[in-house]
């Protein structure tokens, strides 16, 4: 009769030199606990995929040190357990190691990766904030927009068209003409000036779209009330994403939003170069922060595989441009085989794969696969780490 | 090891054995019940479907299936429209209308160009019979109205599903108009020897002497448009079905079993010497656990498995569909030789949703979508006493009578039998751990391009 100790295949077990993270990705519990020699050594048995979460625990239960802890954390938090074995059949569990079972072959299979379209039809782009640093005076030619129209996938979970005053792109009618027949979801984006174009009837936008403002910092002030104040499209349910570079302005929202009763908003920082200590203050995250949220395993293998604010998502600028993320470089030109440009992204891209475990000094975080992917905030202020967790030696 | 305990899996029910969710200290089950919830473990049940999704599939249609003719140049001993089945018509010699074809075609277009110009699709027109080559003409007809359509609308394919006995005399205007070809044949001359001409002779010497010589005069049409069927039956199997096509033909054929559905009970001792000996593998009734039906069950309970990159993002699970039914016409559209629309061929003789007249096409999505929620709310009861009813293969339509308020499902696994399975499936992997290692190192995401 020998003893193994298993872990549960709803737990993940990370590790580097110094210390050991336990996280139950049920009830979010999550332990992180020191090790030794003999730990190590143990825990690598464990991460051999061979083994089976279940490895044999000589001398239990005359354990010591942190192999001790270890194991009474495991038993007493229910990470895991042990088991009494005869012979060479040990109980198996399944660790939890993702597999995909349809990965693209061909370019059409790799259209179906595409999930959300971003398609700027004109201007500079001044008021979209994700597109602030590109300098266009374009507009996308109707046959070029419409040939990337005809390659959409039908699977498409949404598409959003933008640009510096879309209202105002030649081919205008007719493109919300033959979106109106699609079936995936549109989302029309204007910067909130463009909203008293609306209640012209050539600019009319049906139901079948959504609708959303984008109101930046500097906006703020009275002109946006009145705006809301004269809401010309009362009927129609509009969401405002409010851009706030202070606590400040985050209070001024709070009070728009009670004023003008805008049950759909969302506010997000914008970083201006100068405040970084309000993205320190309330968007760095920390290990509580971490662990007071419940991750389930779905999500932590999305941490693991993909980047998960990037992936499935192509922006078209005015200038024909196609970007997997608008910080790098374009992967090619609208009127390109949409398969072939996703396919480029999947073999030599730098976005839609970007994890943190790629990345310093989060590669070697406890917490790196909990931790959300990489995004926008990162290139901006430079650093991979929007956080303040102090990092353990590898 | 066995299983250590578990309760139902559908009435709020959750399973538990060493490996699947591990020994919980002290069986916690509130802690077992809790996983489940979060991690959505068992599928949302869809079951409700409305008319906009009758029309969208139509709208996305990739294949439309027609019955050219009931008439067929052989008389196989186990063809569906045989004196095996309830419904005889072997001599049967109706031909679909054209002009019911092209108004069935003329109808469907209109759905496409309502649909906007995203995205252009590819519709597969399927011509099966009876012998569909002894009603060359039609097939013609077809491919060559649909010529006159705007590629941008619908670009169009086309399939053939014969027997191989005319192939010789049509062969030149297949080859010009890419037509793919699927040949019915069951392998070697024995192997074949149900499928007969009605005086009794076999049709293989002709048959094969008709893919020697495409394959002679059209090897790159031969290669790459070629496909086979076989079915099987007691006078073949697997390894001989494959010995044959891959020394003579260099391909290998997709193997159905016989249709078990609509049987003539005068027939069934006879269907049952043709069909017991060469059934497929049932481990969960008759057999032991191997590799495939393993890696289904991690696929389907291990919550490691996702079918795409982009379901790790998604929130909750895609909802699974009560029984292993299409979703009308989301397979297929298919046109009988009596100009009766349903939804495949195996089940029109039973349920047909339309028909296609002289004065057009006669079909309502929001009546098709309703009869469809009867027929599952009347499935519902027994679905829900099943044990596996992710791994369903059954078809509803096949089950559902007339008049009959609850259908009996010959698939549903009960609790015996579901123990057996899990027990197997565990016993399995403890002695075979390599089944999961394996399959998860040939399903790596990091990789995230083949080859």
């Amino acid at each position: 009769m020998v003893n193994c100790l298993y872990l549960n295949p709803f737990v993940f077990c990370w590790h580097n030199s110094e210390k050991v993270l336990l996280y139950d990705s049920v009830t979010g519990t999550s332990d992180k606990l020191d090790i030794d020699e003999e730990l190590s050594s143990l825990l690598k048995k464990l991460d051999n995929i061979n083994n089976m979460y279940c490895v044999q625990l000589e001398n239990y239960p005359n354990l010591y040190s942190n192999l001790k802890i270890f194991v009474e954390q495991i038993r007493e938090k229910g990470y895991g357990g042990i088991a009494e074995c005869e012979g060479d059949i040990k109980p198996v569990v399944l660790p939890p190691r993702p597999a995909i079972l349809r990965k693209p072959v061909k370019t059409t299979d790799y259209i179906e990766q595409l999930n959300t379209l971003i398609i700027s039809l004109n201007g500079n782009n001044s008021l979209f904030p994700h597109i602030g640093s590109h300098s266009i005076i374009n507009e996308i030619p109707w046959t070029n927009l419409e040939k990337l129209l005809n390659m959409i996938p039908s699977g498409l979970k949404q598409l959003v068209i933008t640009g510096d005053n879309p209202l105002f792109y030649t081919e205008w009618e007719k493109l919300i003409k033959i979106l109106k027949n699609t079936t995936f979801p549109k989302t029309v984006l204007l910067a909130y000036g463009a909203l008293e174009y609306l209640v012209e009837s050539k600019y009319e936008i049906d139901s079948s779209f959504e609708l959303e403002f984008e109101i930046l910092p500097q906006f703020l002030g009275s002109n946006i009330e009145n705006i809301l104040q004269n809401r010309i499209l009362s009927d129609r349910k509009i969401k405002h994403v409010f851009y706030i570079t202070s606590e400040a302005e985050y209070e001024a929202v709070e009070i728009l939003a009670e004023k003008f009763a805008l049950d759909n908003i969302d506010i997000r920082p914008w970083y201006n170069g100068n405040n970084l200590q309000f993205f320190e203050d309330n968007v760095f995250l920390s290990e509580e922060d971490l662990k007071n949220q419940n991750f389930s395993r779905r999500e932590i293998f999305a941490h693991q595989i993909l980047n998960t604010n990037f992936f499935g998502k192509l922006t078209v600028l005015p200038d024909g441009n196609v970007y997997a993320n608008i910080n790098m470089k374009p992967l090619g030109k609208i009127g390109d085989n949409l398969g072939e440009l996703i396919k480029k992204e999947f073999v030599s891209g730098e976005s839609w794969f970007k994890t943190r475990d790629k990345l310093e000094p989060c590669g070697k975080c406890l917490f790196r696969h909990l931790c959300p992917s990489p995004s926008d905030y990162e290139y901006q202020l430079g650093r991979h780490n929007l956080c303040n967790i102090v990092h353990e030696k590898s | 090891m066995d299983i250590m305990f578990y309760f139902n899996t559908r009435n709020n029910g959750y399973i538990e054995s060493i490996g699947l969710w591990g020994c919980i200290p002290g069986n916690d089950v509130t802690k077992i019940k809790q996983h489940i919830n979060n991690n959505n473990v068992f599928p949302t049940w869809n079951y409700c479907i409305n008319g906009s999704l009758v029309i969208k599939a139509l709208q996305e249609l990739s294949l439309i299936t027609l019955e050219v003719t009931k008439g067929c140049n052989l008389k196989c001993k186990y063809c569906i429209h045989g004196d095996l089945y309830k419904c005889n018509e072997t001599f049967v010699q109706k031909q679909l209308s054209t002009e019911h074809i092209i108004s069935l075609i003329d109808y469907l277009v209109d759905y496409w160009e309502k649909q906007g110009s995203t995205p252009i699709k590819s519709t597969n027109i399927g011509f099966h019979g009876g012998e569909p080559l002894v009603n060359f003409k039609l097939i013609q007809d077809v491919v060559e109205y649909t010529k006159s359509i705007d590629p941008s609308v619908r670009k169009f394919t086309f399939s053939i599903f014969t027997n191989g006995v005319l192939l010789d005399k049509y062969i030149d205007y297949l080859v010009d108009n890419n037509i793919h070809l699927s040949v019915s044949l069951d392998g070697n001359k024995y192997n074949n020897s149900y499928r007969v001409y009605p005086n009794g002779i076999a049709s293989f010497d002709r048959v094969t002497q008709n893919l020697d010589m495409i394959k002679e005069k059209y090897p790159v049409y031969f290669n790459s448009m070629v496909k086979f069927t076989s079915v099987l039956h007691d006078r073949n199997n697997p390894e001989e079905i494959r010995i044959f096509f891959q020394n003579r033909y260099g391909k290998l054929p997709s193997v159905n079993e016989l249709e078990s559905f609509d049987l003539n009970e005068d027939k069934l001792e006879e269907f049952k010497k043709m069909f017991s000996a060469n059934k497929k593998e049932n481990f969960l009734l008759m057999g032991e656990a191997d590799d495939k039906a393993v890696i289904r069950h991690i696929i389907n309970r291990s919550n490691n498995v996702f079918d795409n990159y982009n379901d790790l993002l998604h929130k909750s699970k895609k909802p699974v569909y009560l029984t292993q039914t299409c979703q009308p016409f989301g397979k297929k559209l298919f046109l009988s030789a009596n100009s009766e629309i349903a939804f495949c061929q195996t089940i029109y003789k039973k349920h047909t949703v339309g028909y296609v007249s002289d004065t057009g096409v006669h079909l309502d999505p929001k009546k098709i979508a309703d009869d469809y929620n009867n027929l599952v709310k009347k499935m519902l009861a027994e679905c829900q006493e099943c044990y596996m009813p992710e791994e369903c293969s059954q078809c509803m339509l096949k089950l559902v009578e007339e008049g009959s308020d609850r259908p009996v499902c010959p698939k549903r696994v009960t609790k015996e039998m579901y123990t057996e399975y899990v027990s197997k499936i565990w016993n399995y992997l403890e002695a075979h751990p390599e089944t999961y290692t394996h399959f998860i190192e040939e399903h790596n995401p990091k990789q995230a391009v083949n080859g």
